[in-house]
């Protein structure tokens, strides 16, 4: 049997060891509620129960024998004696959520670890215990990187979110010298490019705007004070090309990347390779504080193409930091 | 219509399964083959339904189906069973004000299944892990959480606040297949080979590797093993992997044994990029100037200095790398020592500035 084969033979099993449990009283149930208890479409779960029983000879035999199964157009019925109960975690899947947890564990406060731990204990005895298994749970590890203060900034964030309650925060941007106190209704947490952000709406600034989670100083939830959600918003709506960036329709900053580092940024979407081996990027311009400090961690393998104001705003960097050196 | 070949395995799975669940005690391959329809075909010959029974029994085991083989009297493992206690789900409960609800009374043959309570708090954080899981980018370990998170949905309402916090992992140019083949090698413990895009050197070599384990960081997977041609641990980042074969002599049997020291986890530390590499570790003393942010961000990565407040000392493997990072503190921060690292440093920024023309 190909792997492809044997790979549908499972889902397929899986499937049914979800359904066959979720019709366990005997009772009829509308096909599409069993078919989401078995993580799949109505056509697929029907087509599951009937290859069930449908069986090649005359004389099935077996656990079939016993197995009662009605259908009409929208709803299912199956009586049988046995699979009433899901089976239990297999390793994998418990694996899945450990690995998850580890990852969580490194998010949370130092005194929410024990409770880490309690849910990792109780969820292995929802495992099935394979026979000679000999700790195959050291296969995967994974880590978002965060760090501290992050932890306890994002745990108050995330009880604001989930309890629908505006915060108060004090936030330093790159850029500034002072810490800055806000009100904001919390939207969403979002991970990507190895750091954590918050995107909220901002009552000070009166619009929606993305901060970094380890600039936060302090996270203060205003349990009294309900957050305004947008209708319709979805983190996903604030990531454009692996960045977390609060609007859309800004400015282009175009760099060209030498050819000794090109294969490394031509890892990344959106590179057009050029034919002297470099490699040309167009980033969306948000700041351009961002965009200095964004080409410079390249040194002379990167320089800035466009737009001229940063290009000056490079040299004029640059100029600064050669007369401080030379001032030493 | 003749079934397929993909449904009468399946077919034949949970007749084996119910068939080993009905014995409370161990049960020979003969009984079993009186209650599975498959077994006792008498078109087909002994010799080949044994191997078809041990063909299913070593995949449902792999698929994790707890299946026990047992001694006889005579020591000879030709017996089977699977325990209903260890085959199924036990009864999962939402503990509420302290009190757990109370259970339904099980149908018979299943009162024996044990009930587990969960806190609102360890449900919340199962259901965050198992989202979590699913985001980081592989396919496989995200079927084998969403079915995680549906087995225990069975029972308890799950918490609906999946909307609170996203990860984004870019997955561009990942070939998914590659991840769960070594995914599997791991798993089996099976030497792989495969053609590894080195970046430093910009160059494609072919390695074999004793998959120890696969780890995620900052937003990558890589492959932890032994590269058997150096016999010395390495770090292979997954989407840098190419033509991938697995060894396929022996699928029951492991290539190696994982060092009994070896510990993954060990491995999923964040660095920054100066601190990783085998070169040996150097302190640098770096002077701040500004007060921004970024700043704030960068001394936060280095240890004090006694007696000067504006000064941190950070280890350096990468002093090329250091110098990179604190270009980009564009004049908030100079190395004071050692003067390798200073120089480095000058260097950088002169070269960059003439790509800007002449400084006034």
């Amino acid at each position: 049997m190909s792997p492809a084969n044997a790979a549908q033979a499972s889902e397929q099993l899986w499937r049914l060891l979800l359904a066959i449990p979720a019709l366990a009283d005997g009772k009829p149930h509308a096909i599409e509620e069993i078919a989401e208890r078995a993580g799949t479409d109505p056509l697929t779960v029907g087509t599951d129960l009937r290859t069930l029983v449908d069986r090649d000879g005359p004389e099935p035999g077996g656990f079939i024998e016993s197995v009662q199964l009605t259908f009409d157009a929208k709803r299912v019925q199956l009586i049988s004696r046995d699979f009433r109960r899901p089976m239990g975690l297999t390793a994998s899947e418990l694996h899945a959520i450990e690995l998850g947890l580890a990852v969580i564990q490194r998010e949370v406060p130092p005194e929410e670890t024990r409770l880490v731990e309690a849910a990792r204990e109780r969820l292995r005895l929802a495992a099935t215990e394979l026979p000679d298994d000999d700790g195959a749970e050291a296969e995967r590890a994974a880590t978002l990187g965060a760090m501290a203060p992050t932890p306890l900034h994002l745990a108050a964030l995330r009880g604001a979110i989930v309890r629908g309650r505006r915060a108060l925060v004090r936030y330093q941007a790159a850029n500034a010298t002072e810490v800055s106190d806000r009100t904001v209704h919390p939207f969403g947490l979002v991970w990507a490019g190895g750091r954590w952000y918050l995107v909220a709406f901002c009552d000070t600034s009166n619009a929606m705007r993305v901060f970094r989670v380890d600039r936060l100083v302090t996270v203060g939830v205003l349990e009294d004070q309900p957050a305004v959600i947008p209708e319709g918003f979805a983190l996903e709506d604030v990531l454009r090309e692996g960045r977390v960036l609060a609007s859309d329709g800004h400015e282009a900053l175009r760099v060209s990347y030498s050819a000794n580092i090109a294969r490394w940024i031509a890892e990344r979407p959106g590179a057009e390779r050029q034919v002297d081996g470099s490699v040309v990027v167009e980033h969306p311009l948000l700041d351009d504080d961002w965009a200095v400090r964004h080409v410079l961690q390249y040194g002379p393998d990167a320089v800035v193409m466009s737009p001229e104001r940063v290009r000056v705003a490079v040299r004029a960097r640059l100029e600064a930091m050669s007369a401080s050196d030379g001032r030493q | 219509m003749t079934t397929s070949r993909s449904v009468q395995k399946v077919q034949r799975w949970v007749d084996l399964i119910s068939a080993l669940l009905r014995h409370r005690f161990p049960v020979s391959f003969e009984s079993l083959a009186n209650e599975v329809p498959a077994y006792c075909d008498p078109s087909k010959q002994t010799a080949s339904i044994m191997r078809m029974f041990e063909r299913d029994k070593d995949e449902l085991r792999a698929l994790g189906v707890p299946i026990e083989s047992v001694p006889n009297g005579d020591g000879v493992r030709d017996q089977y069973r699977l325990r209903v206690n260890n085959f199924y789900l036990p009864y999962l409960q939402l503990v509420q004000d302290g009190r757990a609800p109370r259970a339904p009374v099980p149908p018979e043959g299943y009162r024996t299944l044990p009930s587990l309570a969960f806190t609102p708090d360890e449900l919340e954080l199962i259901v965050r892990a198992g989202r979590r899981a699913a985001q980081l980018g592989d396919p496989h370990l995200a079927a084998e959480a969403t079915s995680a998170l549906r087995k225990i949905a069975f029972d308890m309402p799950l918490p609906n606040d999946g909307a609170a916090e996203m990860v984004h992992v870019d997955v561009q140019h990942r070939d998914p297949a590659v991840l769960e083949s070594l995914a599997a090698a791991v798993r089996a413990r099976k030497w792989v080979r495969f053609d590894y895009h080195s970046m430093e050197r910009d160059a494609h070599q072919s390695r074999e590797v004793d998959p120890y384990g696969l780890v995620f960081v900052t937003g990558n997977w890589y492959l932890v093993g032994r590269d058997r041609h150096a016999d010395a641990r390495r770090q292979f980042r997954v989407r840098r992997i190419s033509a991938l074969v697995v060894n396929e002599t022996g699928p029951q049997t492991a290539d190696f044994a994982v060092p009994d020291e070896f510990d993954i986890s060990a491995y999923a530390q964040s660095r920054q990029s100066w601190e990783i590499g085998d070169g040996d570790a150097m302190q640098v003393v770096v002077e701040f100037a500004g007060t921004t942010g970024y700043v704030a961000e960068a001394e936060r990565l280095g240890a004090s200095v006694d007696g000067a407040p504006s000064q941190r000392s950070y280890r350096v493997r990468r002093p090329q790398a250091f110098a990179r990072w604190l270009l980009t503190l564009a004049g908030d921060a100079r190395p004071l020592s050692p003067s390798a690292v200073v120089s480095a440093w000058r260097d950088l920024a002169a070269r960059t500035a003439a790509l800007y023309g002449e400084l006034s």
